[in-house]
């Protein structure tokens, strides 16, 4: 027993040196990104994203191509888990050593991190390696224009569309999808058939409310936030788009009761509901289940105008980034980026590079990416508000309470409003 | 020994210097003990100051001040993070009573029942055949292998209303129209408590059975001839046997539900609305979501004086039950 | 009657058996399907066409080319070696504030409970902030020391020592016999059950947690296995379940396997402890 417990001793021992053999070549290869060091002559640099899905592969193939074909740069490519992404971008920045030198951060979240002086203007960068604003859809690039400097320089802009399944629309012999609020109730009407279990329209009570609410708000012509900044988030617009929202499920009965997390996605893959309005990342699961689904720009839902929510991913650089060298190295792999992004388009997303945008290969892309790009003229972002996520915290709470059924829409707006007021 | 010392500087008689000697020895002795001893507690003292003391004063320090993740100022603003939770209308007040409740809720809906089942697990293992024992305390603990993110797709797909297989299984048994499991009051609260239960009962019933395993044969033997039938031999000698290790599950049980996060997080994002939306929830939103590190560290401390408050509670009770 | 008995608890272990076993069940015939029955709501636990093509994906490292085979070695080394250390020193001091002469013992142990109290979130940053700047981040140290700490394996077996009759200490003690003999010879086998069940709590908790190593660490090499899936999983095999149940079940099997083999000495020690 002792004997066994000594050999026990002595592997401890062993590995407890072997890894610190190894802890020691790990942190010197690991590369500490304030210094920057060269791998095999290679000036290097690190770039962070949030591509923990499907879509990481691609923008995996992207840098590793863009390594071979440099002679001058190697990127070093690190996924974050997306769930965890701005807390460890939080913690890296705070602490200052082991920040990245580039990363990919959505369009939204520029505004605070610049306001905490986080980010560098990118304008110098760019105008070195060739890039300029006219190259890219003009929407985030303005947005991530602020006091004149420009911040981020965009990947790809993700906006709501419209999903649908073929094979229950022609089942139900409607030839095109909706275009408007009448078409849309009306086709989700046709749709719905509760003997089978068959929804129209499945109204999510959770995420992506997040992108679909400002969307129909947008389009009753109003924004949730008004010019200096202050939430606006009971405007008789918003609560006419909540109404709408919950009507389709107590008035025109298109879509079942007490959805929860992800259930009408579970629904569209089972075929049981006919429409969604979603994301374009959704694509990769909707091919793998074998859906016979159709890609349509969303439909005007609201009384006024066109508009979409949309995300983009845009490129960032931190604040402390100096090295001239590493910066160099940055803006020549953003002009590879914006240049070859189709490889970003395979994944389903619609590129931001005008370039790209009007090259055949995207034309020859599967209708999605087209369809998503058609509504690059209206797309609107959450507005430009330092910490608009914690104003709008409670607001998808109480949208939550009124697609259950348990809220009135104007008091649940009423009693958001208040609640984002109290973010300082 | 001889008591007539005579105030002497040097004592050189024999036996007053065996007297002397002897208390110094033993003093040297008690010393000498007690470092021998401290060796003991050493290596894991080292271990805790450095990585837990040390970050934790750090910690408290952040709740002093108006600590920014991402902004290069830190100002000391004394107990301005702590009047801010205590003032109605504050963010920090709404965002840490509002949680405060969900947490409170959980803890008494599910303590309970990870002390009860944890048991009585302990108790239906240790009474089966011995051959079989091992297959079920093992199906038992298996789910704690588990990881929360696994845990929560399981059970969304369990207890999905439309598509879930709990009311699939409902409707063949016609028992009943959709339940909204993760979406409806009281319904969400079970199936929270219920998912906890199977992901972590194991782990009490693998203490329970240790300390089940304790108690000696002889005791029971005893009670059996004087004619205590099972119950009575179970309050009169298991329960005050295992006192002490049911005090540690109780204790550590609260505290694991105090500190719940994984499931309402991800199976019910808190809802709806805010129903099931627990304290550290909050306080997560409160350090990342708006980056105020110190608020968040002034939350996280209040609701660990709460926590210590509620222990200690529990310790006495306990202690008062012995007599 | 002592079979009716017996048949009658084993019929209740056996109906709470299928109740826990069940979503296990569901877990490992989800992770064999194809995607398209993977969401059916069906339940069937033998998938129409079984398919190993989940876990060839996974096990390749998927479309990232992750190394997961040094993720399961990093997560097994930091596991085993962790709780290695955790048994060894939660036992001496436990030893020591339970049945020694160590000045302020009843403090020294409260406050070491006292801190199981406190959410890690407090401490979560100054920890990542003191082995940043230690240079520490991305090795195994930082993804073995800070578990060191935990207040839990102290306050366990705490509990356990105290309940040990003293006589047998007494005895020793007489006899001759120092502190460190008395632990070693004498409390350490009658505490093997207890010891069994730290080591593999404690196992059980380093390999499944994912954030501390997740903020740990930032090479591939370095990551564990835990770690590596929420990077490869977070936000998109939410609807994919197949894939994600056969990631999940290769993540749990290394943890089984180390219970299962801890299980035998356990259960020994346990039989052994009633032979006292």
């Amino acid at each position: 027993m002792s004997w066994l417990k000594k050999t026990k001793g002595i592997v401890v021992a062993a590995l407890l040196g072997a890894s610190l053999m190894v802890a020691g070549c790990n942190a010197k290869t690991s590369g500490d990104a304030s210094s920057s060091p060269t791998s095999g002559g290679k000036q290097e640099f690190t770039f962070w994203t949030p591509f923990s899905g499907p879509d990481g592969p691609f923008m995996k193939k992207i840098v590793d191509d863009y390594n071979k074909q440099s002679n001058k740069y190697h990127v070093k490519f690190q996924i974050i888990p997306s769930g965890e992404y701005y807390k460890q971008v939080d913690l890296a920045l705070s602490t200052g050593k082991k920040r990245p030198d580039l990363m990919i951060m959505h369009v939204d979240q520029i505004p605070t991190y610049q306001k905490k002086g986080q980010l560098q203007p990118v304008d110098d960068i760019a105008a070195k390696a060739g890039i300029k604003k006219e190259d890219f859809v003009e929407a985030p690039v303005k947005y991530a224009t602020i006091d004149g400097k420009w911040y981020g320089i965009p990947l790809d802009i993700h906006p709501l569309v419209l999903y649908y399944n073929k094979d229950l629309f022609k089942a139900a012999g409607i030839d095109h999808p909706p275009t408007n609020r009448e078409e849309f109730i009306e086709a989700a009407k046709k749709l719905t058939d509760q003997s089978k279990g068959q929804w129209g329209y499945v109204v999510p009570t959770l995420w992506p409310q997040q992108f679909i609410f400002p969307t129909i708000v947008g389009q009753n012509g109003v924004k949730l936030a008004d010019e200096q900044g202050k939430p606006r988030l009971n405007s008789p617009e918003a609560v006419e788009a909540l109404t709408f929202l919950k009507d389709l499920v107590y008035k025109y009965k298109v879509s079942p009761e007490k959805v929860a997390q992800d259930g009408e996605v579970t629904l569209f893959l089972q075929g049981k509901n006919a429409m969604q309005l979603n994301g374009p990342w959704m694509k990769d699961q909707f091919d793998k289940a074998k859906i016979n689904y159709g890609v349509a720009p969303v439909p005007q839902l609201g009384t006024k105008q066109q508009a979409v929510q949309a995300g983009s991913h845009t490129f960032v650089i931190p604040k402390d980034v100096k090295d001239s060298k590493v910066l160099e190295g940055i803006g020549n792999f953003l002009k590879y980026v914006a240049g070859h992004s189709i490889d970003w388009a395979q994944s389903g997303q619609a590129v931001a590079s005008k370039q790209v945008l009007a090259s055949d290969e995207f034309k020859k892309l599967t209708q999605q990416q087209t369809i998503v790009a058609q509504q690059f003229d209206y797309v609107q972002f959450n507005p430009p508000v330092i910490n608009w996520g914690a104003m709008t915290t409670d607001l998808y709470k109480q949208i939550n309470l009124v697609l259950l059924g348990q809220k009135d829409p104007q008091k649940a707006l009423d009693e958001a409003q208040e609640k984002a007021l109290q973010v300082k | 020994m001889k008591n007539n010392a005579k105030p002497q500087l040097t004592p050189h008689l024999p036996s007053d210097r065996a007297s002397v000697n002897i208390k110094v020895e033993r003093s040297k002795q008690k010393w000498r003990s007690k470092l021998t001893s401290s060796l003991f507690v050493l290596p894991y003292l080292v271990c805790f100051i450095a990585f837990l003391v040390y970050p934790l004063v750090h910690g408290i320090m952040m709740s002093f001040q108006d600590y920014e993740l991402l902004s290069a100022e830190r100002h000391f603003v004394g107990w301005q993070n702590y009047i801010d939770i205590f003032t109605e209308g504050n963010y920090l007040h709404t965002s840490f009573f509002q949680g405060l409740l969900g947490t409170i809720k959980f803890v008494i809906y599910s303590v309970p029942f990870l002390i009860v089942i944890g048991l009585a697990l302990a108790l239906l293992v240790n009474s089966l055949p011995s051959k079989i024992r091992g297959v079920y305390r093992t199906i038992f603990f298996m789910p704690y292998a588990v990881s929360a993110s696994v845990m929560a797709v399981i059970f969304i797909r369990v207890f999905d209303t439309n598509a879930g297989l709990l009311n699939i299984i409902l409707s063949k048994l016609h028992l009943g129209s959709q339940i909204g499991w993760l979406t409806d009051l009281p319904w969400v609260w079970i199936a929270l408590v219920g998912a906890t239960l199977w992901w972590t009962i194991g782990f009490n019933m693998l203490i329970f059975i240790n300390a089940l395993n304790e108690v000696s044969e002889e005791m029971y033997e005893a009670a059996k001839i004087d004619g205590a039938n099972a119950w009575q031999r179970f309050i009169y000698i298991t329960l005050p046997s295992i006192r002490r290790i049911m005090i540690f599950v109780v204790i550590t049980s609260t505290i694991a539900s105090f500190n719940i996060y994984a499931q309402p997080f991800l199976m019910t994002r808190g809802g709806p609305g805010s129903e099931t939306t627990v304290l550290l929830m909050n306080v997560f939103d409160v350090a990342f979501g708006q980056h105020r590190m110190g608020a968040a560290s002034a939350m996280a401390l209040l609701m660990a004086l709460m926590i210590i408050g509620v222990s200690i509670i529990q310790f006495r009770l306990a202690n008062k039950r012995e007599g | 009657m002592r079979y009716m008995k017996s048949a009658l608890l084993i019929t209740i272990a056996s109906i709470l058996a299928v109740v826990f076993i069940m979503p296990l069940l569901w877990m490992v015939s989800i992770s064999f399907k194809d995607d398209i029955e993977a969401i059916l709501p069906n339940l069937n636990v033998i998938p129409d066409n079984p398919t190993f093509a989940n876990y060839s994906n996974v096990l390749t490292g998927g479309e990232l080319n992750v190394p997961i085979l040094r993720w399961i070695f990093n997560s097994l080394f930091v596991g085993i070696i962790t709780t290695i250390l955790v048994v060894t020193i939660d036992a001496l001091a436990a030893y020591g504030l339970a049945r020694l002469d160590i000045p302020f013992r009843k403090t020294i142990f409260s406050i070491i409970v006292s801190t199981m109290m406190i959410p890690s979130i407090v401490w979560f940053l100054p920890l990542y902030a003191e082995f940043n700047s230690l240079g520490l981040i991305d090795t195994y140290w930082a993804l073995i020391l800070p578990y060191t700490a935990g207040a839990f394996g102290v306050f366990l077996l705490y509990q356990f020592f105290s309940s040990f009759p003293k006589e047998i200490e007494e005895a020793a003690y007489l006899d001759g016999a120092n502190k460190f003999q008395i632990f070693y010879r004498i409390l350490l086998p009658s505490a093997k059950p207890a010891l069994w069940t730290l080591a593999i709590l404690t196992f059980m908790g380093v390999f499944n947690d994912f954030v501390w190593p997740l903020y740990a660490t930032n090479s591939d090499e370095m990551r564990t296995l835990t770690a590596g899936i929420a990077i490869m999983t977070q936000g998109s095999y939410v609807n994919m379940p197949n894939k994600l149940m056969a990631l999940s079940t290769v993540a749990t099997i290394p943890v089984m396997v180390i219970f299962l083999i801890a299980q035998k000495s356990f259960v020994k020690a346990v039989t052994q402890a009633g032979i006292k």
